[in-house]
């Protein structure tokens, strides 16, 4: 066998579905199935894990459906990048295909949260009011900024009843203070006329830039 | 001191999250100053997982786009610990056993990285992580073949040839038993020793991983190291293992020991540890923890053991750093 061979072996033993027969596999490479089950548990496991981590209220809710949920994720959506977080990227849009709208919400919110604690930008003051490099707006159908703001993870199960879709979409700011806490919610009308002006390069009126300020979403200038 | 090439940097911690917020009580923070540290307490340097402080940039349509250092917490924890301590890197997903092309943009990412934080070389494993595109986040063997010795050698060879850091290969823990013969042409030893000779590379040995493969392949874990090319020993890992047992098909209960990095050192692994050091001198050594992380403080009691056997085994008491 070459390692071409045993490569395609491997790759499809540990990528198997975890209720699946190894034998044939295992048999092909001289091994037992079990010890061969055991790379496929830790190639899916590191997955998982990190997928409940990245999304907690979203693992809540679903947790009956969490493994179908998973085991679709890798299938659809094969792992291609290092950083293991980005295995977690397309749940978002696949909650929304598998019709579960609200927990796709969720977790586009959760995402956002991630990605924003990680953002690369470092909040350094300028000469002028600038805007928080970190924030991120998105428009949301469903009130998961609200549910997320009003209970930790721990109080919430398959049972929790998911609030009923809006009428009218909601925009939602997140972004990282600059004592590294992310922030998130629905953006209201003085913040909006704030970004709005900086990233139009003007300055917002007084009420918006003191409201903005305070909230994080633009830097102060260095004094 | 210097092995293969590289400093003597003491003992040391993997950073991890964790302990971001509790780190700078227990190291000297005034860069400069000559420190000779040998009590519970010390942290001689740090190792960085690169995954864990370089992530892939996306474009609109989900491609890579680059590679960008984790910002907030991470950026400035790696900052900090960089400006008080000597750095190394150390990674999971270089797949230098792969068969996809070497990812040179990650090896230039990471070169990046190691001048940012003043790194003093990178390691990973000797292993694939990825195979025909699809990342695996795992360690998986390879099979010991003629084959793939001059594969991994031809590869770290390229690797050495781009990267500006010094390169290290670490032998890992795996756990495949009674391989065809056509997977296992040479024993462990002689795959790890050919490529290390073949490639002109260092060697990360990982003391852990020799014990728990001796252990579940059934072979003696200091023939196994009196076999390796010593001298290329540049640092050392150790970790805890557990043991886990595991049904068989004909229905018989199998004990295997897993490299879990969640535990405290056992003290058989202590042992071949002092058996290495016996060989080599002084060697940088790290402790790894990566699963069910205990507090700082307790990590640095961990050191204390290891810390006493290269005092015993070698007669070195301290490092000073420039």
């Amino acid at each position: 066998m070459t390692l071409a061979t045993y490569t395609a072996t491997l790759l499809a033993a540990v990528r198997a579905a975890p209720d699946t027969s190894l034998d044939a596999h295992a048999k092909a490479l001289g091994a037992s199935p079990q010890r061969l089950g055991i790379y496929r548990s830790f190639v899916r496991d590191h997955v998982t894990s990190v997928l409940a981590k990245l999304y907690p209220a979203t693992h809540a809710l679903l947790a009956p459906q969490w493994d179908v949920v998973t085991t679709d994720l890798l299938a659809a959506h094969p792992p291609r990048f290092r950083d293991l977080n980005l295995a977690g990227e397309p749940l978002p849009r696949l909650l929304d295909a598998r019709g579960h709208a609200f927990e796709a919400a969720l977790a586009q919110l959760e995402w956002e949260l991630f990605a924003t604690a990680v953002h690369p930008a470092v909040l350094t003051s300028s000469d002028a009011p600038t805007l928080n490099p970190t924030l991120t707006l998105f428009e949301q159908h469903h009130p998961a900024v609200q549910l997320l703001a009003t209970h930790d993870d721990a109080s919430l199960s398959a049972d929790t009843p998911r609030p009923a879709r809006l009428e009218v979409p909601q925009v939602v700011v997140v972004f990282r203070k600059q004592d590294h806490t992310v922030s998130f919610r629905v953006l209201d009308p003085l913040s909006a006329r704030a970004i709005e002006a900086l990233a139009a390069g003007a300055m917002p009126d007084d009420d918006a830039l003191g409201h903005a300020l305070a909230l994080g979403l633009v830097i102060a200038p260095a004094p | 001191m210097s092995r293969f090439g590289q400093d003597f940097l003491g003992v040391g911690l993997g950073l991890r999250r964790e302990h971001f917020e509790t780190l700078w009580s227990h190291i000297d923070e005034q860069p400069g100053s000559a420190v000779a540290r040998r009590s519970a307490g010390a942290i001689d340097f740090v190792e960085v997982l690169t995954e864990n402080a370089l992530r892939e940039s996306l474009d609109a349509d989900g491609q890579r786009a680059g590679f960008v250092p984790f910002g907030g917490r991470t950026a400035l924890a790696l900052d900090r610990a960089a400006r008080a301590l000597p750095t190394v890197l150390h990674g999971v997903s270089l797949s230098v056993g792969g068969l996809d092309p070497l990812d040179l943009p990650f090896v230039e990412a990471t070169d990046a990285l190691g001048e940012a934080l003043r790194a003093r070389w990178f390691s990973d494993h000797l292993c694939m992580s990825a195979a025909h595109g699809i990342e695996l986040h795992d360690l998986l063997p390879l099979p010991f073949t003629d084959e793939a010795v001059a594969h991994v050698s031809a590869r770290i060879r390229q690797l050495q040839a781009h990267a500006k850091l010094p390169f290290l290969l670490e032998n890992p823990s795996y756990y495949l038993d009674a391989w065809h013969p056509h997977h296992r042409e040479m024993d462990e030893a002689t795959f790890l020793a050919r490529i290390l000779e073949d490639s002109d590379c260092g060697l990360l040995l990982d003391v852990n991983n020799v014990y728990v493969n001796a252990t579940n392949h059934g072979y003696d874990p200091r023939r196994f190291i009196d076999a390796l090319p010593l001298e290329r020993v540049a640092q050392i890992h150790l970790a805890g293992h557990l043991s886990e047992s595991f049904t068989t098909a004909s229905g018989a209960t199998e004990t295997l020991l897993i490299d879990t990095h969640s535990r405290p050192v056992a003290t058989p692994v202590l042992d071949l540890y002092a058996h290495v050091l016996e060989r080599t001198g002084p060697v940088s050594t790290l402790l790894e923890w990566d699963h069910d992380i205990p507090d700082l403080d307790r990590m640095i009691d961990e050191l204390v053991p290891i810390r006493a056997i290269m005092q015993r085994v070698t007669g070195v008491t301290g490092v000073t750093r420039p």
